[in-house]
Parts: C-alpha cells; sequence; structure tokens
C-alpha cells in the first residue's frame, strides 16, 4: 500500500518542448518554452499571448500570458502580497456573479523559479455550470518587469497541468 | 396601373423621399415594386410587348430592372453599414436560441410564449435579417414557389422585425466597441490608484478571457463563415454572465433613461416575449461579433487594456472627453478603431448610444490625425497592398507566396502566424462578402479559371467594339445567338456607367451590368464570360485586384476551400522549408519589378559566402516566373558594383568583398550555364573579368560544362572534408582524414566573435564516447550535432530512443561500474551492427542511446528496432554478464551452505558471523537465495522506441516521443515479470503482458507537426568566414613526452581547451602528432571523461600529476530522487549544473575537474598537501549543501507534498480528492475509497506523511573522497581509492538518516553517525 502512494507522488514526466520567442507589443521579448501539444497563439480573444493545450471535446486548456499588462512599477512585490489580501473574498463575489461555487483557493503564495524568475501566485478551484475549473494566476517579475501568466483548466484537462507548470517555471524574458 | 404609378414615383425622385424615411417602408415598397415587374417582365422574349411609356418615355423591362437596381442598391448601402446580413442563417438560429436560453437560466416569472413559436419567428427574424434588401425578394419568391407555409410566414412577417434584429446586432458589436473605449480610458485614468481593486477586476476578466479561449473557436473567421451561428453560440457559451448581463439589460430592454441605462430590464429570460428573446440573440451575436472584430482589427496592441479596462469600466466613471483625450494621446492605433467607430457612426444614432458615447467616438476620428496613427495606418495598407501585389502577380503554382507575404506581414505588425491566417480569411470573407452582394456567388458556381479571363489585349479590343460587333462578339463568347432581348440588355449593361469609361467603373456600375444581364435571362456564367471578356463592361480599376484574387482562389475550389487548403498546405511548406525560404518568396515576391532589388536580397547569402544559397534564390525565382535575363542582370550588377569596390585601394584586400565577388561571378556563371543563356560568349563580361584576375583561383572546367553544386568555400581547417554526412546554411557536418591516417568526425558551425562582433566558422571534433564510441551527446558539440542530424532528417528520417535496462544492477555486480561499461559496450556494438550507411548512434548518458535512422519507412523501423532489441538479447557477452552474476550468487550460496563453522565462510562474512554463526547462517542462506531469485529475472536488454522526425520538427519533441514508446515497451517488459512499473509513467492499462522473449518493439510514434517558431533575429554584422584570428600564443597546461594539453584562441574570440598527442599512423605506423578538442559536458562545463578524449587527458593528467597532485571524486547524492522529481531529468541537469558550479568555486588555478559520467564528477587538484585537500573537499561539501539553488530544488519537492497532503486532508469523499491524487489511484486504492473513503484517507495520509518524511531527509549534497596521486601511478588505481573513501562518506551522511548503506560496500562498522550538516569529507589516502 504505502509503495503505491509512493509511486503516485513520486511520479513525474518528462516534459519537453521548443523554446520559442516572443515579441509582442510593447513588451520586452521573452521566451517560452512551449511542451509538446501546445501551441502558442498571440492576440487570441484579447490575449495577448495565449498558450494552447491540447483540445478534448472542443476545449483546451489555455495559458495566458500578460506581459506588461500590470505595471511593475507601480506594484512593487510587497504590494502585490497586500492587494490580494481579500482574494478569496474577491473570488467568492466573482462565482457569486457568475452562478457558480469556489471549491477551493490559493491564498497569495511566494515562489521562485531561479535566479531571474520569482513572484507569487494565487489559485482558486471552481465550478461552473457544472464543470469543475482550477486555475493559477502568476505574478512573476523577471528582469524586474512583471509578468502575469494564468492557467485555466478543466476536470477533464489536469493530465496536461504539469506542462502548463513547468511552462510557467521555464519563462524566460531577455 | 399600379406599375406605372410605381415608375412615375421613381422617375420623380421617389428615391430620395425612401431615403429619409423609414427603411422598413422602402423595403415593402420595393418588393411590391419588384413583384409587379417579376410579373410584367416574366416572358422576356417579348421586350416590345411590355413597353411602357411613362411620361411620354417608353420603358422597357430593362429599364424596370434597372430602376428596381437602384432602388435596391441604396438598401444596400444603409445595410452593409450595418454589417448585418451574412451572419444569420435560419436553420442555425435555433442553435443559438438553445444556447442563450441555457446561459439565461430559467426561474420562476410570468410564462412567456411557447419556445416552439419563438424559435419560429427567431427564424423568420434571422432569415429576414439575413435576405433582407434585395435578397428578400429573392426569398419572398422562393417562399412563394415553394408553396412552404412557414417560409412564407417568415416572408410577409413586417421589416419591422428585421430592423430590430439587424440594430440590436449593431448596438452588441458597439457595446463591445465601447466597452474597449471605456476601458482604455479607464485604465490610463485610473493610474493604478485603485490598484487593489484594479486587480481584482484584472483577475476576473483575465479569468473570463481564458474560460473563452478555452473553446477551440480560434479559427472562429473560418468556422463563423461556414457556421455563423453555431460558431457564435460556442463563443457565447463561453463568455458567461457577462453575456447575460449585456443581453438582458441591453439588448432586450423596453424602455431607457435618458442616460442610456435600462429602465425596466427583464428579470428573467422566461419573462421575455418573443420579439424581446429575439433581441437579445441578435445583440449577444452582435456582441460576440464585436470580441472577434476587436480581436483581429486592433491587432494584439491593446487587448490586454480592453480586458482590464472593461472591468474597471464598471467601477468608476470617467468624463468622455477624458476618455478620448487619453486614447487619442496614449493609443496610437486608435486608427483602426476610428475606421470602426465611424462606420458604427451611423448605426449609433439609432441604436441608443448616447451623446457622450458619440462623443468619444468622434474623437476618435480626429486621433487619426496623429503622426503615429497615420504611420501605422500607412504601414498595414503597405502590407496589405503587398499582399494583393503578390497575390496577382504570381502565377497559381506559386501561390505559397501570397501566404508567405501575409506571414511576413504579419510578422511585421508583430504578429505571428495565426494573425496573418485571419487577414487570409478576411480577404476571402471581404470577397465572399462582395460576391454575394453581387449576386454571383453560390458554393457550386464554377467560376471561368484564370487562364480564360480576358488578357489586358483582348479587353482593349473589346472596349471599342460598335453594338453590331459587340453582340456578335457575345454570340462568339456565349456559343449561341443572342435574343432581341438580350441584345438590348447587353448594349444597357454595356452603356452602364460608360461615362466614366473602360477600366473606371464603379462598383455600383458593375453591380447594375450583372443585374441587368441576369434580368434579362443571361445565366450566371454568361454573365460573368460578357462581363469578363469586356464585352459589356470590365473591372475598375480598384475591383481588377479583388476580381484577379476570386478568380485565383475559385479556379482551385469554391472560395472558402481555397483558403482552407491553401492556409493548410502553405502552412505546410512554410514549416518544412523554415523561415529562410519564407524570406526567400518575400523578397523574391517584391522584387519582381525591380531585378537590382532582386539582386540585393540576395547580398545576404553572398556574404554569408553561401554560393549554394544565392544558386537556390535564383532558381526560386525563375520557378516562380521571373526571365532569366533579369536574373542575369541583376546578378552581373551586383558583381560590378563588388567589383568596384574592389577597386578602391582600401577595399582591395576586403576578405569580405572578395568571397562576395567570388561567389557571384561563380553564381553567374553557374546561372549562364544552367539556364542557357548566351551573353559575352556563355559568361559575364564581370565574370570573365574576374576570372581573369591573378587573385582568384580559374574558374573550374567542370563548372563551365555543367551545373553543378560548388563545394563550400575553403574553411581554415587542418585537414579538408573528405565526407560531407550533413549540410545546412549555418553547419556543416563531416569527416576528415589526420595524420595519423584515421578519420574524424568534425562540425563547423557559425558563432560570432566575442570581441569583433562578426560571424565567423568556427569548426570542432565531435566527440565520441569512449565507452561505445557513439557521438557523446552529452558533450556540447556533441549535442549540437544531433539536433542539427534532427533538423537535416526532418519529414525523412527516424529518431530511436534506447534504454538499457538494469544497467543498475550491473553496476552493482561484481566488478561494479566496469561490468557496467562493459554491458554498454555490448549494447551499443549490438545496435551498431543494426545500422545501416547513413544511420548514426549517439550516446545520451547513462543507459541511454539515441539513433538517428535515415528512414521513415515505418515497417523498416520496427523491423530495426527489434533486430536491435533481438541483438542485444542475445548477445554472447551480455549474457555472460547477467550469466555470471547469478553463478557468482549461487556460488556464495553454497559456500554458506556448506560452512559447518566461521572460518569455512568467505572471508568478508566472519567477522559479522563470529557472534551468532548459525543465525547468520540461516539469513545469508535466506538473503542469498532471494537475491540469486531475483537477480536470476534480470538479463541484459534494451527498450527501444521509435517516431518519425516531422518536417522542421526539432530534436526534443521527437526524442520525447520515442522515449515515451521506449517506457511503453520497458513497462511491457518488465510488467511481465512483475516489475513494478508505475514510474514509467506509461498507459498502466496499456502494458502488453508478453509471455517470453525479449521486449517487444513498438511501431514507432508518428511526426510531430513542427512549431513555427519566431527565431531570433538574424545578426547584422556581415559573416566573415576566411579571417582566422590573429595568432596567439597557446598556454600549455600540462605536457609529457607524448602529449601536450593546452589552450588555444578561437576565431570566435573563446578559448578552447585542445590535447595533442602522439600516435602511430595507421599505415606507415610511424609517430604522428595528432591534435583533439577536449569535449566538454553540456550540463556541467566539465571536461567530459566519457568521451575518448576527456578520459586520455584525465589519465594523462594524472600521470602528470604523479606524486604531486590529488585525485577527487565527487558523487552527486539523490540524483536518482532528484530526476524523479518534478521537471524530470532538467531538475537533475538544474541540480548537477548547479553542483558543478559550487565545486568549481572551489578550485584554484590548475585545478581541473571532469565529468565522470551520472553523478560523479573527478577533480585533480594541484596539491598534495592532506590539510588543504580535506579543506577543500569539505569547502566543497559544504558550498553544494548550502547552494540555495540546490536548496530550492528539494524544498519544492516537500512543499508539493505537503500541499498534497493538506488537500487530501481536508474532504470527505473521492470525488473531492484533488485530481493529481484521484487520477493516479490504483484499482485497489479506488475500490477502498469509494467503499471506505476514512479509512482511505487514513491510509493515504499515514502513507503520505512517510513519504514527505522520507523526502524531507533529502537535501543536496554530495559525497567527496579524495587520494593523492603516487609517482607513476595510473588514472584507475587513483580514481578507486578516492571512490572508496566517497563511499564512506556516503554511508557516513546516510547513515545519519537511517538510510539503507548496504549498497555502498563500505564497513558498516565503520560508519560514523553524524547529527546534523552536510556530509563530512575524510581525511584523503595516501
Amino acid at each position: 500500500m504505502k509503495l503505491s502512494f509512493i509511486a503516485i507522488i513520486l511520479m513525474s514526466s518528462f516534459a519537453y518542448g521548443k523554446t520559442e520567442s516572443f515579441v509582442l507589443p510593447k513588451t520586452k521579448p521573452f521566451k517560452m518554452n512551449i511542451s509538446e501539444g501546445w501551441r502558442a497563439v498571440p492576440n487570441l480573444f484579447g490575449i495577448p499571448l495565449a498558450i494552447l493545450g491540447p483540445e478534448l471535446k472542443d476545449k483546451r486548456p489555455v495559458l495566458s500570458v500578460y506581459p506588461g499588462e500590470v505595471n511593475s512599477k507601480a506594484i512593487s512585490r510587497t504590494d502585490l502580497e497586500s492587494l490580494f489580501v481579500d482574494f478569496k473574498k474577491e473570488k467568492e463575489l466573482w462565482m457569486q456573479d457568475e452562478g457558480g461555487t469556489l471549491k477551493s483557493y490559493e491564498p497569495i503564495t511566494k515562489v521562485s523559479f531561479g535566479k531571474n524568475l520569482s513572484g507569487h501566485f494565487i489559485g482558486a478551484e471552481y465550478v461552473l455550470e457544472g464543470e469543475t475549473f482550477v486555475e493559477r494566476s502568476y505574478y512573476l517579475y523577471c528582469k524586474e518587469e512583471l509578468y502575469n501568466l494564468k492557467y485555466t483548466f478543466r476536470n477533464d484537462q489536469l493530465n496536461h497541468l504539469k506542462s502548463a507548470q513547468q511552462m510557467v517555471e521555464n519563462f524566460q524574458c531577455d | 396601373m399600379r406599375l406605372i404609378t410605381y415608375l412615375t414615383l421613381l422617375l420623380l425622385g421617389f428615391s430620395s423621399l425612401a431615403l429619409g424615411g423609414p427603411l422598413s417602408r422602402e423595403v415593402e415598397e420595393l418588393v411590391d415594386f419588384e413583384e409587379l415587374v417579376s410579373k410584367s417582365c416574366s416572358d422576356r422574349t417579348k421586350a416590345s410587348s411590355y413597353a411602357q411609356v411613362v411620361q411620354g418615355k417608353t420603358l422597357h423591362c430593362s429599364d424596370l430592372i434597372v430602376l428596381a437596381h437602384k432602388k435596391r442598391t441604396d438598401m444596400d448601402k444603409r445595410l452593409d453599414e450595418m454589417k448585418a446580413c451574412e451572419i444569420a442563417m435560419p436553420a442555425e438560429a435555433q442553435s443559438l436560441t438553445g444556447q442563450v436560453g441555457k446561459i439565461l437560466k430559467r426561474t420562476s416569472c410570468a410564462p412567456s410564449p411557447d419556445r416552439n413559436q419563438c424559435i419560429e419567428k427567431f427564424g423568420c427574424s434571422f432569415l429576414n435579417a439575413a435576405t433582407a434588401g434585395p435578397l428578400h425578394y429573392i426569398f419572398k419568391s422562393a417562399a412563394a414557389a415553394t408553396g412552404n407555409s412557414r417560409m412564407k410566414a417568415c416572408a410577409s412577417e413586417s421589416g419591422g422585425r428585421v430592423l430590430s434584429c439587424i440594430s440590436k446586432f449593431a448596438q452588441g458589436i458597439i457595446d463591445n466597441i465601447w466597452g474597449t473605449i471605456k476601458s482604455l480610458g479607464h485604465l490610463a485614468s485610473m493610474a493604478w490608484n485603485k490598484a487593489g481593486e484594479f486587480l481584482g477586476f484584472y483577475e476576473r476578466e483575465t479569468s473570463r478571457k481564458n474560460h473563452l479561449a478555452q473553446n477551440a473557436n480560434d479559427r472562429f473567421l473560418d468556422s463563423f463563415l461556414s457556421h455563423p451561428i453555431e460558431t457564435l453560440s460556442k463563443i457565447a457559451s463561453g463568455i458567461f454572465n457577462s453575456i447575460k448581463n449585456a443581453a438582458m439589460a441591453n439588448y432586450a430592454c423596453p424602455k431607457r433613461l435618458p442616460s442610456g441605462e435600462c429602465a425596466t430590464p427583464i428579470p428573467e429570460w422566461n419573462c421575455a416575449s418573443c420579439a424581446q428573446k429575439s433581441d437579445v440573440i441578435c445583440g449577444v451575436a452582435g456582441y460576440a461579433m464585436g470580441e472577434i472584430g476587436t480581436s483581429v482589427i486592433t491587432g494584439g496592441l491593446f487587448e490586454g487594456a480592453i480586458i482590464t479596462g472593461k472591468g474597471l469600466a464598471r467601477i468608476s466613471k470617467v468624463p468622455a472627453s477624458k476618455i478620448g483625450s487619453v486614447f487619442a494621446k496614449e493609443f496610437p492605433r486608435s486608427s483602426e478603431l476610428v475606421s470602426k467607430g465611424a462606420q458604427a457612426l451611423v448605426t449609433a444614432t439609432r441604436t441608443g448610444l448616447t451623446k457622450a458615447q458619440i462623443a468619444v467616438i468622434t474623437r476618435l476620428e480626429k486621433s487619426a490625425k496623429s503622426p503615429a496613427a497615420q504611420f501605422i495606418a500607412k504601414t498595414y495598407a503597405n502590407e496589405s497592398r503587398n499582399a494583393a501585389v503578390a497575390i496577382v502577380k504570381i502565377p497559381p503554382q506559386a501561390v505559397g507566396i501570397y501566404v508567405k507575404t501575409l506571414l511576413r506581414a504579419g510578422e511585421f505588425g508583430g504578429k505571428v502566424v495565426s494573425g496573418s491566417v485571419a487577414r487570409v480569411t478576411g480577404v476571402t470573407a471581404r470577397t465572399t462578402e462582395r460576391a454575394a452582394a453581387s449576386h454571383v456567388e453560390t458554393p457550386n458556381t464554377t467560376r471561368p479559371k484564370r487562364s480564360e479571363i480576358a488578357s489586358d489585349e483582348e479587353l482593349k479590343v473589346a472596349s471599342g467594339l460598335n453594338q453590331t460587333q459587340r453582340e456578335e462578339m457575345a454570340d462568339r463568347v456565349l456559343g449561341r445567338k443572342l435574343s432581341d432581348v438580350e441584345k438590348t440588355c447587353l448594349e444597357k449593361a454595356h452603356q452602364v456607367g460608360i461615362s466614366r469609361g473602360f477600366g473606371h467603373y464603379t462598383r455600383t456600375d458593375l453591380i447594375s451590368k450583372k443585374d441587368i444581364l441576369i434580368g434579362c435571362g443571361f445565366n450566371r456564367t454568361e454573365v460573368i464570360d460578357l462581363m469578363d471578356k469586356g464585352i459589356a463592361g470590365s473591372y475598375s480599376d480598384s475591383l481588377a485586384t479583388l476580381k484577379k484574387i476570386d478568380s485565383y482562389l475559385e479556379s482551385t475550389a469554391s472560395a472558402r476551400g481555397v483558403t482552407d487548403d491553401m492556409i493548410k498546405a502553405e502552412f505546410e511548406v512554410y514549416k518544412s522549408q523554415m523561415r529562410t525560404t519564407a524570406d526567400n518568396s518575400f523578397e523574391v515576391a517584391q522584387a519582381l519589378s525591380d531585378p537590382t532589388a532582386v539582386a540585393a536580397s540576395w547580398s545576404h547569402s553572398a556574404k554569408a559566402g553561401d554560393l549554394a544559397g544565392v544558386l537556390k534564390r535564383i532558381d526560386y525565382g525563375v520557378e516562380i516566373g521571373m526571365k532569366p535575363e533579369l536574373v542575369i542582370q541583376g546578378l552581373d550588377g551586383k558583381l560590378q558594383g563588388v567589383i568596384r569596390m574592389l577597386n578602391n585601394p582600401q577595399n582591395a584586400k576586403n576578405p569580405i568583398l572578395l568571397m562576395e565577388r567570388q561567389i557571384y561571378d561563380d553564381a553567374l556563371l553557374q546561372t549562364h550555364i544552367k539556364y542557357q543563356i548566351p551573353s559575352h560568349g556563355g559568361v559575364s563580361e564581370g565574370a570573365l573579368k574576374f576570372a581573369a584576375s591573378p587573385s582568384r583561383p580559374a574558374i573550374p572546367q567542370a563548372l563551365r560544362e555543367k551545373p553543378t553544386t560548388v563545394p563550400y568555400p575553403k574553411r581554415s581547417l587542418d585537414a579538408p572534408p573528405v565526407k560531407i554526412i550533413a549540410e545546412t546554411q549555418e553547419t556543416k557536418l563531416f569527416e576528415t582524414i589526420l595524420p595519423n591516417g584515421k578519420t574524424q568526425m568534425r562540425y563547423t558551425r557559425k558563432e560570432r566573435n566575442l570581441q569583433t562582433g562578426e560571424y565567423v566558422d568556427v569548426t570542432y571534433d565531435v566527440p565520441r564516447n569512449a565507452i561505445n564510441g557513439a557521438i557523446d551527446a552529452k558533450t556540447e558539440i556533441g549535442r549540437a550535432v544531433l539536433d542539427d542530424l534532427v533538423k537535416a532528417q526532418g519529414g525523412n528520417g527516424t529518431v530511436v530512443f534506447i534504454d538499457a535496462n538494469h544497467l543498475g544492477k550491473v553496476n552493482y555486480m561484481q566488478g561494479g561500474t566496469s561490468t557496467g561499461d562493459l554491458y554498454l559496450e555490448s549494447v551499443a556494438k549490438s545496435i551498431r551492427e543494426n545500422l545501416k550507411s547513413g544511420d548514426m548512434i549517439f550516446n545520451n548518458g547513462g543507459d541511454e542511446l539515441v539513433v538517428v535512422l535515415n528512414t521513415k519507412n515505418p515497417l523498416d523501423v520496427k523491423s530495426i528496432t527489434q533486430r536491435m532489441s533481438d541483438a542485444v538479447s542475445s548477445n554472447p557477452q551480455v549474457r555472460e554478464i547477467f550469466r555470471k552474476e547469478v553463478a557468482g550468487l549461487s556460488q556464495t550460496y553454497k559456500d554458506v551452505a556448506k560452512a559447518t563453522r566461521v572460518e569455512d565462510l568467505p572471508i568478508e562474512m566472519q567477522e559479522i558471523a563470529r557472534k551468532d554463526f548459525s543465525g547468520f547462517k540461516k539469513d545469508m542462506l535466506d538473503k542469498q537465495l532471494k537475491l540469486i531469485q531475483e537477480q536470476s529475472m534480470y538479463k541484459g536488454s534494451i527498450s527501444v522506441g521509435a517516431s518519425f522526425i516531422g518536417v522542421g520538427e526539432e530534436l526534443t519533441p521527437v526524442l520525447t516521443r520515442a522515449e515515451a514508446v521506449a517506457a511503453q515497451v520497458k513497462a511491457n517488459y518488465k510488467g511481465k515479470y512483475g516489475f513494478d512499473t508505475a514510474k514509467y509513467n506509461v498507459d498502466q492499462g496499456a502494458i502488453q503482458v508478453a509471455r517470453r522473449g525479449g521486449p517487444t518493439a513498438l511501431e514507432p510514434a508518428p511526426a510531430g507537426a513542427a512549431i513555427v517558431v519566431k527565431a531570433d533575429p538574424l545578426p547584422t554584422p556581415a559573416l566573415n568566414r576566411s579571417v582566422s584570428s590573429a595568432p596567439v600564443a597557446d598556454r600549455v597546461i600540462a605536457q609529457s613526452a607524448n602529449s601536450k594539453l593546452f589552450e588555444t584562441n578561437l576565431s570566435n574570440g573563446r578559448s578552447q581547451m585542445r590535447y595533442t598527442r602522439q600516435e602511430p599512423h595507421t599505415s606507415s605506423g610511424r609517430n604522428v602528432d595528432v591534435t583533439y578538442d577536449v569535449p566538454r559536458n553540456a550540463i556541467n562545463g566539465a571536461i567530459d571523461a566519457k568521451t575518448e578524449i576527456g578520459r586520455a587527458v584525465l589519465d594523462d593528467l594524472v600521470k602528470a600529476q604523479g606524486g604531486n597532485g590529488t585525485v577527487v571524486f565527487i558523487d552527486a547524492n539523490h540524483l536518482g530522487k532528484v530526476n524523479y522529481m518534478q521537471g524530470g531529468t532538467s531538475t537533475g541537469d538544474l541540480y548537477l549544473e548547479s553542483v558543478a558550479k559550487s565545486i568549481r568555486e572551489n578550485l584554484k588555478s590548475g585545478d581541473m575537474i571532469f565529468n565522470n559520467g551520472g553523478d560523479e564528477l573527478v577533480v585533480v587538484l594541484n596539491t598534495k598537501n592532506p590539510l588543504d585537500v580535506k579543506s577543500i573537499t569539505q569547502r566543497m561539501s559544504d558550498a553544494v549543501s548550502s547552494n540555495p539553488q540546490v536548496r530550492e530544488i528539494f524544498r519544492k519537492e516537500v512543499a508539493g507534498l505537503s500541499q498534497t497532503y493538506k488537500d487530501v486532508a481536508k474532504v470527505s469523499r473521492i470525488e473531492d480528492l484533488p485530481t493529481k491524487v484521484r487520477d493516479f489511484l490504483t484499482p485497489e486504492l479506488r475500490d477502498l475509497a469509494q467503499r471506505d473513503f476514512p479509512q482511505f484517507k487514513k491510509s493515504f495520509l499515514e502513507s503520505h506523511m512517510e513519504v514527505m518524511k522520507e523526502q524531507s531527509m533529502y537535501k543536496g549534497s554530495i559525497s567527496v573522497g579524495a587520494s593523492f596521486i603516487r609517482p607513476g601511478e595510473e588514472l584507475k588505481a587513483v580514481l578507486t581509492r578516492a571512490e572508496e573513501v566517497a563511499a564512506k562518506v556516503k554511508s557516513n551522511y546516510k547513515a545519519q538518516y537511517g538510510f539503507d548503506t548496504s549498497k555502498y560496500k563500505s564497513d558498516s562498522s565503520s560508519i560514523e553517525i553524524q547529527r546534523r550538516g552536510a556530509p563530512v569529507a575524510l581525511d584523503p589516502v595516501p
């Protein structure tokens, strides 16, 4: 029994991808390692850069990238922590507006993915129209620029969650 | 009489009256009028009998049709402004109804009309909207003809519903745009003062966008054109309640306040009337359309702002004037919105926009005059024009250029491929719309092929015809005699717009001509013929381009089909030929009318010294229609220019110019020959002059005789290539002959010189693995070679991933890693025996090999991989390794079994057995038996997986696929023997339990689609191939009688370690000096002692340091664990890199670090002072343990486990388990969780806690052992001693945490239990 649990937790896939460079208007160039099966689509439905995961039943997981959207000079790292103190409440209100329910949330949490990439994330799991969604929103500073990366997954897409996480962790700014 | 009344009204200017009146009245009037015309002119063979005299003027049917058409055109214009006609199709309307109904959830309220009734009304509404204007007449006729009662009912519905839908649709669009405008203003005005509030809304809106993008409808334009309502409904369903709110409060609002807000919003969907529901649907469609439009048109500059601002717009109000000024100031591309806003302005007045809203839109118009806005607008106009120019100038077979040009245009604007696709589709959309408006487009219409369209010459002739000639020509073109009515109509059609003259007709003129001809009974093909041949009119200038685009697109298939195919096909072309070819296409297409520009476009290739590149471009130019003479002209012009520059004494010896000159000359010569262009006796003047120049070698005779590929310009290599293995524009892999007569593989690539910034060719030896002789892909150069080879084989080759099973076990067999090495060597040998010429094998570190096969035949690949697998399993050497181990264990068992006293036992057991001989014997026998049973299950084998290399694909994805197949093979194989297969991360259900034999090869994975990567911009400095770096004295690192290790400077300004040793010549046997590059490990930068040369360097260095130096053996602890952490082997690589960095920081000049494979590093210290050595090794150990990067790797893993624990602890049923737990439960655990969740949870948490405890015990560290190098001693002996010390350190360290230490083979009784801190270094072994 114990071994089975160990196997569950330690199991890990080897994610490979291809590094792509992006030059979006009004932002510094950056690179992302796009996992296999995902594709980068700039300017989709108002998302400056949408990384779209494999399609299943006409749906696909989405990792959206908003470079420079939140002004890094106006909002410092410490600001971020204080600004999201009411995140849970805000998320609940949103759910209320949308007719959904918040299952769980991840409070603002510090992360560091290397020398040049660190910041915070917040996350939530919620149900909308009978579908469970998992999302996490990263506010990452890379060479003093603030990048917002957010992924949203349906329940049946979670097998690709690791790919999205790796893409976030391997984000590189020039 | 009625007819005459209408005619009179029309002639008296009814149309002007109608324009001012309500559109619904116009529609009714027109319908009535057209009905009458239709009845009056039903027999078109008797035109004269239906002549009517109105106010003294005789009008025939053709006149009536023209009049009716004018009326329709007026209405068309107005409907065009509303952009509504094309979106609605009745059959699909119901789908949207359902979707919107779903969004607008029903609750209790007053019952609304029956749903079916509504749907029918929606159908009518949409049908009427779709057929508003001239189409409505056709629709009504069709309704009458079919006798369908529903259609009739719909057709008779008042125009008011039509207008309602259109206006709500338009309002939806404007609302969306308005939201955009408001958002931008808000964004700027708030200036982050309400940052917290902002972030809350920002989060909402980005979540919403993510939901929107979750719908796989980003090919929306394409999808939209095919299934408009279905597409919109899918999109709408992703917009959640923002749609609902917008719909309920806006589109179905029965009464509005002066401010524009809804006075009495409808509380629920069920409360709405059919009309209101219909309005909602129309508004929703419009809103979604606005979303699409905003995204496409604004081009991504301020999408983010839109999102953020829309949220902000809800929380505070900003004066419209401020919004406008901020917008105008901050967003130069507002011109895009301006045009959209201007279009919407007309509609805005009808859709209840407030004055403030209109004021902002008006301000936007002004902002278009800003220099920035004008610049952007101009840029985009140019790009669009380029696209149009490209498509009309190129022959059909070169259609790729069109798409590529658009792609390039898209890149210019900061977009990538997808944006361009939308633009391509947009062109089609416009074309389709135009065609629909002019009544010539039906899905099944076969349009004339481009070749059948009249040439300009023919059109000129047609324009000069008199009426008789016109009729005769029409007879000829149509292949039949025209009737009198048709002749009259032809003349009338010809007369339309005649005052403007040939080639200057307006769109309205052309539509009128077509309508007249169609009204007179010509079928559509005939109308097209008459129009295209200029008999009844011709193109206007502006329409000519579109017309040709139409013809071009439609000559292949229907307009939509062509676009799909084009995009798909051309994407493939784009991907396969990669960016370079796209650039070629773009440049050549642009230069079609300017031959000198063609030459200019080649300058980059020439500067790169790439004759093949120049020739390729020339061929491409000719292929797409350039005359070879023009090509020669361009080339010669360029060559003359270069010669002129060389004539300047300052440039006379410029190596770049000299090289360019040679390349242009060769290209000129070859082009002359290839395209048989006689000029100056076969060779251009410039080429002849240059050929006679003493500075250039004579043109080879072979070149004069036949076109051939000219070899690369000579490089500064030690030896010339004897065989090119693979070659790209930037790199070359080749074999050369060394001074000792052996072949050496070398790799040349372009690198930037650190000092000059110029690009130079740098050539490296390709390192081979010392054990298996394969190219070592763990070295920097080996990996580059593998990368390049995969690129070169894209679409033609296969990558095979090979995992030597059980290497870990073998390394712990008798003989240790030497046995492991023997195993790997034998495996590689078996694999190599199954390769053919052109296949290449690479060592991929550890137990992995990678083969690149020169075939993509699935049967061949499967056969080869199965043969490899069988060959390894039956390799006698491999079998012997495993047999011997079992035999050894068996012997030990026998020895122990027959022992009757301690002294009879093998000597290494005696001390332990002395306390309790019988107990020890029993335990040992049990243990040995288990070991024998376990060991006998193992046998040498490989797990092989293959994957085809997609066109343009890079190594990583294809290797991942191959590795996944190999993992499945391994799981299948191991599953057969009951091994644990969970860690292979494969579909456990798919494990095939084979009954016997070695691993069974699986089908190769299919090739993946290449990703179009936006390449880094090409560096601007010219490439400099022939310039070698200034001679710098080599720095000798170590030297012996037969060898020298030294550093030299490369032409790229970097230093390269090289190793020269004496080797006997293969033929003469005479000793000669042979120099090799010293390979470095790609991960940690250490000299790679796993390669042949790296190992030789280490050997020599140890010899050289005999009596003076120390060997330090370093083992990075827990690498196996790290490789199974989040991030997999990438995390492992990061760990090793960090470890190496910490170690390197503790080295001094003269010390050298080597990668020894797996988790091992070896350092040769330039000291034999015991205190120094112990201090250094302890510092290394401490540095690794405190390395922040290393600590983070382990911390992160524990944090992840901890989070899982928390997540599980708070749930009370299986459905609430975190997915990463729930989805990976074994069937037994799942069963338990379903039956008895509390019990499951308890067990899980206990087990998980154990896992966490275990994981938290691990931390990054190294085990270090050192040993002095004795005089004359060789590497193996001193390394073994150092390794033993390291093993002891490791045992000490691990015992401290209660790990199993038995496998370290150190004396367990001497393990020192330490309580904390990093592993403690021990004294070096003397």
